[in-house]
């Protein structure tokens, strides 16, 4: 059934309001599209504008010699005033990305510059604002164009609520101090996602490693995170004087914790290791199983053969292949064990032994 | 002596282009990939330095086209980052001479061009 509507149930003036309205809405999507346009427009002319004399000026810049007390003339472009504020932002960016692409007087020359031209002030107007991404922002700026004297300023950021914030402040920490800047472990309270802590390691890799005395209490963090990052530090500095204090995390209520344990034993572990990471194995998840075996295969040993020859018995054949792998490769005459196995149930010791067998004479 | 360089990033491949002229060289300088070669095929320089991630035409493009090439022998230095080892590989398996990851001292890569010629 259709329903008509009379013309004459709408009073005429109510048409009219409603087509009046219905144009200035119009009007006003057309007028601040236009607007938003022309200021795009501006935007993108004034970066032009200093793009083309700035990459030319810098380039000079960058290969000349100066002197601390050198005065350098300020274009005008790129003056301390709002309405440059576009070609400031624009130098900043090109200064943090020649400092990423080159080295040497270059790089030296760009923080020269950076300090030199005032773009200083704009990171620390940044760093400053309430706004989380203008203050992400302004502490990258900071810390790639090495202003240490912030850090102290900083610190207190590596506990930010925000995320950008918090991770933002800790590569900071890190770019001015090094090893040292990992102090933060000590206080930090939010988790630490694994691509943070991939960033921090590689950020640390080609430094010369320092002292790790905080080591242990990050190890007892009530933070999860902490540890699993310093178990990290532990396995890959091979700190073996925490030894004592990893083998504790294996009976940490987050499995994500003894997991990372497990990892860091097969570097920094002793001949008792093995038959410690038995010891868990029954009580552990089915991931951290396949962890203890995965490590076996590195460092097992007389004392855990019962338990790998039990586990050659288990009916996972992913179980069975590990357990094998790790009394080939670490028990003396493994193969033999293995190649005596298969003569007496051919399925599938058999495979696993010549599967074994070709492995290792790769 | 004349230097080809191809490297998207303006301010670098100025940067490159101000440094290499003030040692005494010809430097021609592109943005992209296509306008590289075809100034390859026209100036003919003794050295190519080049961008690997370009716009439209790669850098180990420019490495296979200059190496196949019947002209005069022209040396290749590749540009990379870290990381873009497996495709370091590849450009010198295309022939490349010579590469420097970024970031880099410029110093040291007018050092290398020096030497490349000087091996020529």
């Amino acid at each position: 059934m259709t329903i008509a509507i009379q013309p004459t149930t709408v009073p005429e003036y109510t048409l009219y309001a409603y087509t009046v309205l219905f144009a200035a809405v119009i009007l006003l999507i057309l007028i601040s599209t236009s607007f938003y346009l022309r200021l795009r427009k501006r935007r993108f002319m004034i970066e032009k504008n200093v793009q083309a004399f700035f990459d030319q000026w810098l380039g000079q810049m960058l290969l000349g010699e100066f002197s601390e007390e050198e005065e350098i003339e300020i274009p005008g472009e790129l003056q301390d005033r709002r309405k440059y504020r576009v070609g400031r932002q624009y130098a900043i960016n090109q200064l943090i990305n020649t400092k990423k692409n080159l080295i040497g007087l270059a790089s030296r020359n760009v923080i020269y510059l950076y300090e030199k031209l005032g773009l200083k002030k704009s990171s620390v107007s940044k760093f400053h604002s309430r706004l989380w991404y203008k203050k992400a922002k302004g502490i990258y700026e900071l810390y790639m164009m090495e202003q240490r004297d912030l850090q102290p300023q900083i610190q207190p950021y590596t506990n930010s609520r925000n995320e950008y914030v918090r991770t933002e402040a800790q590569t900071a920490l890190l770019a001015f101090s090094g090893f040292k800047g990992l102090v933060f472990l000590g206080t930090l309270k939010y988790p630490m996602n694994s691509w943070q802590q991939v960033k921090l390691l590689e950020q640390l890799q080609p430094l010369d490693p320092g002292h790790f005395e905080a080591l242990p209490a990050w190890l007892a963090s009530a933070n999860d995170s902490v540890v699993i990052f310093a178990l990290k530090l532990a396995e890959i500095y091979q700190q073996m004087q925490v030894k004592d204090e990893a083998i504790a995390c294996l009976k940490h209520d987050n499995p994500k914790v003894r997991g990372q344990a497990i990892q860091t034993l097969v570097r920094i572990g002793d001949d008792a290791t093995p038959a410690v990471l038995e010891g868990r194995y029954l009580w552990e998840t089915e991931h951290n199983r396949t962890l203890i075996l995965e490590a076996l295969e590195h460092i097992a040993n007389e004392e855990v053969l019962p338990f790998l020859e039990r586990e050659l018995e288990n009916d996972d054949p992913a179980v069975k292949l590990r357990a094998a792998r790790a009394i080939a490769r670490n028990v003396k005459g493994g193969l033999g064990i293995l190649q005596h196995k298969a003569a007496a149930v051919s399925e599938p010791y058999e495979k696993i032994y010549l599967h074994i067998k070709s492995e290792m004479a790769r | 002596m004349k230097v080809l360089i191809a490297e998207d990033d303006n301010l670098i491949r100025k940067t490159i282009e101000i440094k290499l002229a003030k040692e005494g060289y010809e430097v021609i300088s592109c943005a992209e990939g296509a306008s590289a070669l075809d100034s390859i095929r026209s100036e003919q320089p003794d050295v190519v330095l080049t961008d690997i991630m370009l716009p439209a035409v790669s850098g180990l493009e420019i490495v296979s086209a200059v190496k196949q090439s019947e002209g005069k022998p022209i040396k290749v230095i590749v540009l990379s980052t870290m990381g873009q080892e497996n495709i370091v590989e590849e450009a010198f398996k295309l022939g490349a001479d010579d590469y420097m990851t970024k970031p880099f001292s410029l110093t040291e890569l007018s050092i290398r061009v020096k030497k490349l010629l000087q091996s020529q």
